[in-house]
């Protein structure tokens, strides 16, 4: 049962369905022995780490909020005293 | 905490705040909303604020509830799911053969030949994710923020299980497809 197919499915759902115990054990052993999957995952696990690194990058980026905008902002925040 | 608190919030961390709802909306108009939402609430709970997480902590915890307020309310989820956004991309199918062996045989993604530092990653993605239809896109960033769970977001944006599992599978594939021929050849960055 545990081909690539359904191997890759339940990775890359994994946060919306959790994967059983029981089927734990089937996706470690067909990640032993194929590559592919292993490839994959792998992928899955480096794009996931580089989305959870965003909220310490978007404050080294270079984005600056444009002065009219920070002047509404300003602005509103002084109205709502 | 009074008014030039926030003003100092601003000021410290206007940009920050501003870019990641930006990287999240993909609209310069919304994200400004979401910014001034999100200090406009902090002035007024400024007794949630606990000191040991940090303003900047705080302050994105509430622009994420804020973004995904905006997301719900103004992207018109009571039209339905075109075949359009339900069908782009990348589908199992196309990734396997009949016998549910790969089809096209995933490669690495990160050539150890071609590194590339965390802001070029960042690029590479937000190129990728650019592509992929609007709702799909904003489906992707609500479950990468994870402030709700699958039932919620289904429940909220009134769409079927069946329709977010499928349109995420997609997205995410969809994604990994476009970095690894991307990160291959660099016609992406």
């Amino acid at each position: 049962m545990a081909q690539c197919r359904n191997v890759t499915r339940m990775l890359t759902l994994e946060k919306e369905i959790p994967i059983s115990p029981y089927r734990k054990v089937l996706v470690a052993w067909h990640l032993l022995i194929c590559p592919n999957c292993r490839r994959h995952r792998k992928t899955l696990q480096q794009i996931q780490h580089a989305l959870s690194q965003d909220e310490t990058l978007a404050a080294a980026e270079n984005v600056a909020m444009p002065v009219e905008v920070k002047n509404r902002i300003a602005q509103s925040l002084q109205r709502q005293r | 905490m009074n008014d030039n608190g926030a003003m100092q919030w601003l000021e410290e961390h206007g940009d920050m705040l501003y870019a990641f709802a930006l990287r999240r909306l993909g609209d310069a108009h919304m994200a400004e909303e979401a910014v001034q939402n999100t200090l406009l609430a902090a002035l007024e709970n400024v007794k949630s604020f606990n000191a040991r997480s940090g303003v900047r902590t705080w302050l994105t915890g509430i622009l994420k509830f804020k973004i995904i307020d905006i997301l719900r309310e103004r992207q018109q989820w009571h039209e339905p799911l075109g075949r359009d956004e339900l069908e782009y991309g990348v589908s199992e199918d196309d990734l396997f053969a009949e016998d549910g062996h790969w089809a096209q045989a995933p490669v690495e993604w990160l050539d150890p030949a071609r590194l590339l530092d965390q802001k070029q990653i960042r690029a590479l993605i937000d190129a990728c994710i650019a592509r992929l239809p609007r709702r799909m896109a904003q489906l992707f960033w609500l479950r990468e923020m994870q402030e709700e769970s699958a039932e919620q977001v289904c429940h909220s944006l009134g769409i079927s299980g069946a329709n977010l599992y499928q349109m995420l599978f997609r997205a995410r594939q969809t994604l990994r497809v476009c970095l690894t021929e991307g990160g291959r050849d660099g016609s992406v960055s």
